[in-house]
């Protein structure tokens, strides 16, 4: 018995020395829990490891993934795994994260998240919190809009981070509005001016006698990134907005804008005969409904019919060459902003804003490198090891010995010793 | 396209209706030089009034001391802060007189304080040039009143717009013909009026 025994410490022994001495020899799978490899990096990248196995307990920072991937370039198989519950869509701890922002077109616009997740979704900038997005939504797939972010912008699902790159504000050209003088061109100047576009006009007052705010340069979108019309009084600017708009620029044709010649072959539809609101009360209705209309005939096949009222269609869009044009059909905006209620000023402004920015030519902003910008980590992890497989998982490490070894060792030890002293031997 | 309707303001105290050929003769200049659609007759609103925001430019005079009421005032400051702009002259083209004093503390309560129009302003281009600033009235060149020739225009300014266009040169008297006697005149001196309408139409 005590023979057995001990030769049975001395075998345990001998096993404990000898994964010591061969675990990272060839033919052998290393594993380790993603959440302590920054701690086994080191020894893993020092060693001959023929394989590694990850297990993904928590998120892999980007540049522990890309550790992973010089690994895998260097010779050592790398594979991973996740607990089943980490990939399933309700309450995952890995859920599969993707935030990607894009910006506004227009002077101090808001920076839009579209995000998709299986988990709650919070998003944070270098100086605090800014908004949350819940599950039920997220697996959806949501849009939030956040002001300038301070600092790295952020989105935090479960145990995953993503770093959202988002894009330099683009250098806008001035706006050109053509029109006959009035209270609308007053009016759509005054809120793009104050939303922070550069307007520049030409606003027709008699023959041979229009107001010219601004230079009267070449009309081409190295010098506009849109031109508004307000009416079908184009005046100069009619012999170059064909052109203008298919070189990339933008045209807004509010009213019966759409009837001038010049426009007519590339507006979206033919503008109506003008009708009053039923409505015109602007605290009673839906501003926008509570304006004059000339609504939208004819819809050219290419155009997108964006907003109607009734059967009346108000807004539609549509390409021309490389540039876009919007048609609204409401006329004397104006009114809303001297007749509507507390809010009305603002909601003036950025509806004529909003109308500018969906067609303004904008060049495209510089890419941004910074290695940590990256909204999708498990698309990442995925693309750079590959799909998670399916291996049980294991708590042993780069040279570690299973659990059970050392107090089997020390059990027979302390049998052995034991028998010896039961029968009165030292 | 909106027709432009010459607005004159209704106030509770004083003579706010002391130049009543003012419209018609400024309607006439409008319609006469430009193309701008103009509404055939004025109209006349009270000041504390919703219908105010109908007419963003609108014209005030008087001879008499200038009282707002706490609905004219507030009627007032919210119909600048929209973007609407208020014309006031002084028909007693006199600046120690009781209509010039009151209006300026009564516009000073309800938009701002009023401060000299430089007379560069766009608002001397907008249309007919007047490159020394406002034009001159006869009542200033013969001495009536305080016996100055105003050499600006005041104004309070909400940005870089024209929200009050204050005149001590009584256009009011200077306009407050009928229109059918332009054709006494060798210059018309209406015309700084259009380029009042032309202004407030375009900035």
């Amino acid at each position: 018995m005590e023979r057995a025994l001990r030769a049975l410490s001395f075998a345990l022994i001998a096993f404990a020395l000898w994964r010591l001495f061969t675990a990272a020899g060839d033919g052998d799978v290393v594993r380790v829990r993603s959440s302590s490899l920054a701690r086994d990096l080191p020894s893993i990248e020092s060693a001959r490891t023929a394989a590694l196995h990850v297990e993904m307990d928590a998120a892999l920072p980007p540049a522990e993934r890309d550790a992973l991937v010089a690994v895998a370039h260097a010779g050592t198989r790398v594979t991973w795994s996740a607990p089943r519950a980490t990939l399933s869509r309700q309450g995952a701890a890995m859920p599969p994260l993707a935030a990607v922002a894009e910006r506004a077109r227009e002077p101090g616009g808001p920076v839009r998240i579209a995000v998709t997740s299986a988990a709650d979704v919070a998003f944070s900038d270098g100086l605090a919190a800014l908004d949350t997005v819940r599950a039920t939504a997220a697996i959806r797939g949501a849009t939030v809009s956040v002001g300038e972010p301070s600092g790295a912008l952020g989105a935090v699902s479960g145990a995953v981070r993503a770093f959202i790159r988002v894009p330099a504000a683009a250098a806008l050209h001035p706006v050109l509005v053509v029109g006959r003088a009035g209270w609308e061109a007053k009016f759509a100047v005054a809120a793009l001016e104050e939303r922070g576009w550069t307007v520049e006009a030409r606003l027709f007052v008699a023959p041979g006698a229009d107001v010219t705010q601004g230079s009267r340069g070449a009309i081409d979108t190295s010098r506009y990134a849109v031109i508004v019309a307000l009416d079908t009084t184009l005046g100069s600017v009619a012999a170059s907005v064909v052109r203008f708009v298919r070189q990339g620029g933008g045209l807004v044709l509010l009213a019966g804008a759409a009837n001038a010649p010049a426009v007519r072959a590339i507006a979206p539809a033919r503008a109506g005969a003008r009708r009053l609101a039923d409505v015109r009360a602007f605290d009673a209705a839906e501003p926008v409904n509570a304006m004059a209309l000339y609504p939208l005939e004819g819809l050219r096949g290419d155009a997108v019919p964006l907003s109607t009222r009734g059967a009346l269609l108000t807004v539609a869009a549509r390409r021309e060459g490389a540039g876009r044009v919007l048609q609204a059909g409401f006329d004397e905006t104006w009114r809303w902003r001297m007749q509507g209620g507390a809010d009305a000023v603002a909601a003036h402004r950025a509806w004529w804003s909003r109308m500018v920015a969906s067609v303004a030519a904008a060049p495209l902003p510089p890419a941004d490198e910074s290695p940590a910008a990256e909204g999708a980590p498990l698309a990442r992890l995925v693309d750079a090891l590959g799909p998670a497989v399916a291996i049980a998982p294991d708590a042993s490490g780069p040279h570690r010995l299973p659990g059970w070894l050392l107090p089997a060792i020390l059990l027979c030890l302390l049998a052995e010793w034991a028998s010896r002293r039961w029968r009165g031997a030292r | 396209m909106s027709d432009f309707t010459f607005c004159t303001v209704q106030y509770d105290s004083g003579d706010w209706d002391s130049a009543p050929l003012v419209p018609a003769n400024l309607i006439d200049s409008v319609a006469r030089y430009t193309s701008i659609s103009v509404a055939p007759t004025g109209v006349i609103v009270p000041l504390g009034s919703a219908e105010l925001f109908k007419y963003p430019l609108a014209y005030l005079t008087g001879h008499l001391p200038v009282r707002f009421s706490e609905l004219e005032r507030r009627t007032l400051g919210e119909y600048c802060g929209r973007g609407g702009m208020l014309f006031v002259d002084d028909h007693n083209h006199d600046i120690d007189g009781v209509f010039h004093k009151s209006a300026h503390e009564e516009i000073a309560r309800a938009v701002g304080p009023l401060k000299e129009l430089p007379n560069t302003h766009a608002l001397y281009s907008s249309f007919f040039k007047f490159d020394d600033g406002p034009p001159a009235t006869t009542h200033e060149l013969n001495g009536w009143g305080d016996n100055l020739v105003h050499k600006h225009l005041l104004a309070v300014m909400r940005g870089d717009r024209i929200s009050v266009l204050y005149s001590s040169k009584d256009y009011s008297s200077e306009w407050g013909y009928h229109p059918d006697n332009k054709r006494f005149l060798s210059v018309d001196n209406t015309k700084f009026g259009v380029n009042i309408v032309v202004y407030a139409l375009t900035r």
